[in-house]
C-alpha cells in the first residue's frame, strides 16, 4: 500500500512537473514574441525620432533652412 | 366472477386447514411431552402428522427430551444422534445448546464424567462465541460440579471461582449464578476437607437466599451446608439445615436431591444410634437415587448403608454392599477414564490457551493493521502534503515567473507608449510648426516684398516715411527670423554645447567680415564642458543675447574690440559680452528694445542680466544663468 502511494505521488509530481513545465514554455514563448512585439515598436518609433532629430539638427541660425529641417515623416499616422 | 370468488374462498379454506393441521402437530408434541400417561398415545398421533423433513425433526427432537426426562439413556443418545446433525447444519444454535445440555446432564448422572466434561465444552465454546456470560457462568458451574464428581477439589474450586467473577460481570440471571457459583466451591472445599471455607461459601449463599423470596430452589444450599455439619460431627446442626432441604425438595419433587437428603439424614440417625430412623431414611435415598437414575447418589447410599451395616455388625450385607459401591465406584474411576478426564481436561486447556493465544494474534494482527491503517494515513497525508505543496510551488513559481515577464512587458509597453507618444507629439508640433513657417512665414515674407516694392514705387517719398518703411521693414525681417528659430526651438529637445559654439563662432565670423575693423574675440572652453546640453529654448535664447548685444556694440559704441566670454562656475553659467566702446549712462539713455530684450531673454530661461557701462571705456553685459542639473 505504501509502496503504491510512494509510486502515485511520484507518478502525480511528476506529471505536475511535466504539465507546469510545458505550460511555462508556452508562457515563455507568448512573453518573448510579445517583447519582440514590443521591441521592433520601439526600435521604429526611436528611428522616426532620430530622422526627425537629424533634420532639425541640420537646422542653422544663419541660413535659416527651416524648410527643409521641417520634414514630416509620413509613415506616422497621428490619428492612431 | 363468481367462479373466481368460490376459487378464493376454495384456496383460502385450504390454507386455513394446513395451517390448523401444522398447529395441532406442533399442539401435539407438547401434550405428548406434557402428558405423563398418554404420551405414546399424543406421540403417535403426531408421527402419523409428518410431511416433511422439518416436521420429522420436530418429532425427534421432542422424543429426544421426552426419553431424556424418562430417563431412557439408549432412546435419548439414538434420537440426539438423528437431530444434531440437521439442527448443526442449519446452525440452529438455541436447538443446538439444549441438547447439549440434556446429553452434559445425562452423562454427568451416568457417571460418564468425560463425556459430560466433553459436552459441558462444547456449551462453553457456544456461550463464549455468543458472549453470553449469564450462561458461560452456568456452564463453568457445572464443569466445577463435574470436577468436584471427579474428585479434582483444587481444580473444582478454581473453576467455581471463574463462575462466580463471569456471574459478577453480567446482570442476566446474576444472583441465581452466584448461588450456584458459590455452591459448587463449597461443596468442592467440603470434600476437600476444608470445612472452614465450604461453611463460608454456604452462608454466603443462606445470606444471599434469606433475600431471595422464592428459596424453593435453593434447597441444595441447606443440603450442602448440612452435610458439611454432618462430616464435622455437627449432628444437630446437620439435621436442621438437611431437614430444611427436605422440606424445600419434597415440595418441589426433586429425586436428586431428595435422594441427598434422606442419605444424609440416615448417616445422621445410625449415627445416634436411631437405627430403625436410619432403615427407613436409607428405604427412601434408594427410592429416589434410583428415580435419579444417578450413579453418584446410588453410590452414595450403598456406600453409607455398608457403614450403617458395619456399624450394626451385619459384616456379611456391609462386604455386600461395600463391594457394589467399589464396582461402582471403579466404573467411575477406571484409570482408562482419568486418563480420558485428564486428557479432556488439557486439550480443554490446550484449546482455552490456543484460543487465547489466537486472540492475541488477532488482537496483535488489528494492531498491527491499525498500525498500518495510520502508517497508510500518515504517508498518505505525506503524499497529499507533498502534491498540495509541489503543487503550490509550481503555481507560485509559474505566477512569479508570469509575473516577472507581465512587469517587463508593462515596462516595454509604458516605455512604448512614451516613446510612441512622443514620436507622435513630436511629428504634431513638426506639422504645426511647418502650417506656421509656411502660412506666417510667407505672409510676413509678403509684407517686406509689399513694403520694399512701395519704397521702389514711390522713391520720391518723405525721409521719415521711407525710415519707418525701411523700420517695419526690418522688424519683419526680424520676427521671420525669430518665428524660424521659435519653430526650431519648439521641435529641437536639446542643444549641445559644440553645437552652441559652433553657431556663435559662425555669427561672429559673420559680424568680423561685416566689420573688419573691429577685433572679435570668443572664450568658451567647449571641450571642458562638452558633456552639458542646454535645452534648445536655453540655447537660442543665450544665442539671440550674445546677437543682441554684438550688434549693439556695433551699431552704437563704435568699439575697436568685442570679446565674449562664456564660462561655466560653481552653479552658473556665466556669459560675458565686453567692448570698448563710447559706453553711456544708464540713467539718461532711453533703453531701447535692445537692453530690454537681452534682460527680458535672461530672465525667460531663468537667469539674471547685468548692464555695466562707463562714458569712455566701455560696456559690460553679463548674464548669469543658473545650472539646473549636470545636462542643463
Amino acid at each position: 500500500m505504501n509502496w503504491c502511494i510512494l509510486f502515485f505521488t511520484i507518478f502525480i509530481g511528476f506529471g505536475l512537473m511535466i504539465l507546469f513545465n510545458k505550460k511555462k514554455n508556452l508562457q515563455l514563448t507568448c512573453h518573448r514574441e510579445n517583447v519582440k512585439k514590443f521591441q521592433k515598436r520601439m526600435r521604429v518609433a526611436k528611428h522616426q525620432i532620430a530622422k526627425r532629430e537629424l533634420r532639425l539638427s541640420a537646422y542653422h541660425f544663419l541660413s535659416y533652412n527651416l524648410e527643409e529641417a521641417l520634414m514630416a515623416q509620413e509613415n506616422i499616422h497621428l490619428n492612431k | 366472477m363468481k367462479k373466481i370468488f368460490t376459487v378464493l374462498i376454495f384456496l383460502i379454506s385450504i390454507l386455513g386447514i394446513a395451517q390448523e393441521e401444522k398447529l395441532s402437530q406442533k399442539e401435539i408434541l407438547l401434550k405428548a411431552y406434557f402428558s405423563k400417561d398418554s404420551s405414546d398415545y399424543y406421540f403417535q398421533q403426531a408421527k402419523n402428522k409428518l410431511f416433511s423433513k422439518s416436521d420429522s425433526i420436530h418429532y425427534q427432537y421432542f422424543k429426544f427430551f421426552k426419553n431424556d426426562e424418562l430417563r431412557n439413556k439408549d432412546s435419548t443418545l439414538y434420537y440426539a444422534e438423528k437431530i444434531l446433525p440437521f439442527y448443526l447444519k442449519n446452525d440452529s444454535i438455541q436447538n443446538i445448546e439444549y441438547i447439549y445440555e440434556r446429553l452434559h446432564y445425562l452423562y454427568k448422572r451416568e457417571g460418564v464424567y468425560e463425556k459430560a466434561l466433553v459436552y459441558n465444552q462444547k456449551l462453553l465454546d457456544l456461550s463464549e462465541q455468543q458472549n453470553k456470560l449469564g450462561k458461560t457462568s452456568k456452564y463453568l458451574t457445572d464443569k466445577s460440579t463435574l470436577n468436584h464428581d471427579f474428585e479434582n477439589f483444587e481444580e473444582g474450586v478454581a473453576i467455581g471461582k471463574d463462575a462466580f467473577l463471569t456471574a459478577l460481570k453480567t446482570k442476566e440471571n446474576q444472583k441465581e449464578n452466584i448461588i450456584y457459583a458459590n455452591n459448587a466451591i463449597a461443596i468442592n472445599f467440603d470434600d476437600w476437607h476444608k470445612p472452614d471455607s465450604a461453611i463460608f461459601y454456604h452462608q454466603k449463599n443462606l445470606d444471599l437466599i434469606k433475600k431471595q423470596e422464592d428459596s424453593l430452589n435453593y434447597g441444595f444450599v441447606f443440603n450442602n451446608l448440612g452435610n458439611t455439619f454432618l462430616k464435622d460431627k455437627k449432628y444437630q446442626e446437620a439435621k436442621k439445615m438437611i431437614s430444611l432441604a427436605l422440606k424445600r425438595n419434597l415440595e418441589k419433587g426433586n429425586s436428586y436431591n431428595l435422594a441427598t437428603n434422606y442419605t444424609n439424614l440416615a448417616t445422621i440417625a445410625y449415627q445416634e444410634n436411631k437405627n430403625d430412623l436410619a432403615e427407613e431414611y436409607f428405604e427412601e435415598a434408594k427410592k429416589h437415587s434410583d428415580l435419579s437414575n444417578s450413579i453418584e447418589k446410588i453410590r452414595d447410599v450403598i456406600q453409607q448403608e455398608a457403614w450403617y451395616y458395619k456399624k450394626t455388625g451385619n459384616f456379611q450385607k456391609a462386604l455386600e454392599l461395600q463391594e457394589k459401591f467399589y464396582v461402582l465406584k471403579d466404573s467411575v474411576f477406571q484409570e482408562e477414564r482419568l486418563a480420558k478426564f485428564a486428557e479432556l481436561e488439557t486439550k480443554y486447556q490446550t484449546e482455552k490457551k490456543e484460543a487465547e493465544l489466537a486472540t492475541t494474534r488477532a488482537n496483535l494482527a488489528e494492531k498491527e493493521l491499525d498500525l498500518e491503517r495510520k502508517n497508510t494515513i500518515i504517508y498518505g497525508s505525506i503524499a497529499t502534503a507533498f502534491i498540495i505543496g509541489l503543487l503550490g510551488y509550481l503555481l507560485y513559481n509559474q505566477q512569479k515567473l508570469k509575473n516577472k515577464q507581465l512587469h517587463k512587458e508593462a515596462e516595454l509597453k509604458s516605455a512604448l507608449v512614451k516613446i510612441e507618444t512622443q514620436n507622435k507629439l513630436q511629428e504634431q508640433r513638426l506639422r504645426i510648426s511647418r502650417d506656421l513657417h509656411d502660412n506666417i512665414g510667407a505672409q510676413l515674407t509678403f509684407i517686406i516684398s509689399s513694403i520694399d516694392n512701395l519704397q521702389f514705387a514711390f522713391p520720391n517719398m518723405e525721409q521719415n516715411i521711407s525710415q519707418k518703411l525701411k523700420n517695419i521693414s526690418e522688424f519683419t525681417s526680424k520676427t521671420i527670423c525669430e518665428l524660424r528659430d521659435t519653430i526650431w526651438a519648439m521641435n529641437k529637445e536639446k542643444i549641445s554645447v559644440e553645437d552652441l559654439q559652433a553657431r556663435i563662432s559662425n555669427f561672429i565670423e559673420k559680424a568680423r567680415t561685416a566689420s573688419p575693423n573691429t577685433v572679435f574675440r570668443f572664450q568658451f572652453d567647449s571641450e571642458k564642458n562638452k558633456q552639458y546640453e542646454f535645452s534648445s529654448v536655453v540655447g537660442m535664447n543665450i544665442y539671440r543675447i550674445i546677437q543682441e548685444a554684438v550688434n549693439n556694440a556695433l551699431k552704437y559704441a563704435e568699439a575697436s574690440e568685442i570679446k565674449v566670454h562664456i564660462e561655466k562656475l560653481q552653479q552658473q553659467f556665466k556669459i560675458e559680452i565686453i567692448d570698448n566702446g563710447k559706453g553711456f549712462v544708464l540713467a539718461e539713455v532711453e533703453l531701447g528694445n535692445g537692453i530690454n530684450n537681452i534682460k527680458e531673454r535672461a530672465k525667460e530661461i531663468g537667469g539674471e542680466a547685468e548692464v555695466n557701462t562707463i562714458m569712455r571705456e566701455g560696456t559690460q553685459i553679463l548674464i548669469l544663468l543658473p545650472v539646473l542639473d549636470e545636462n542643463s
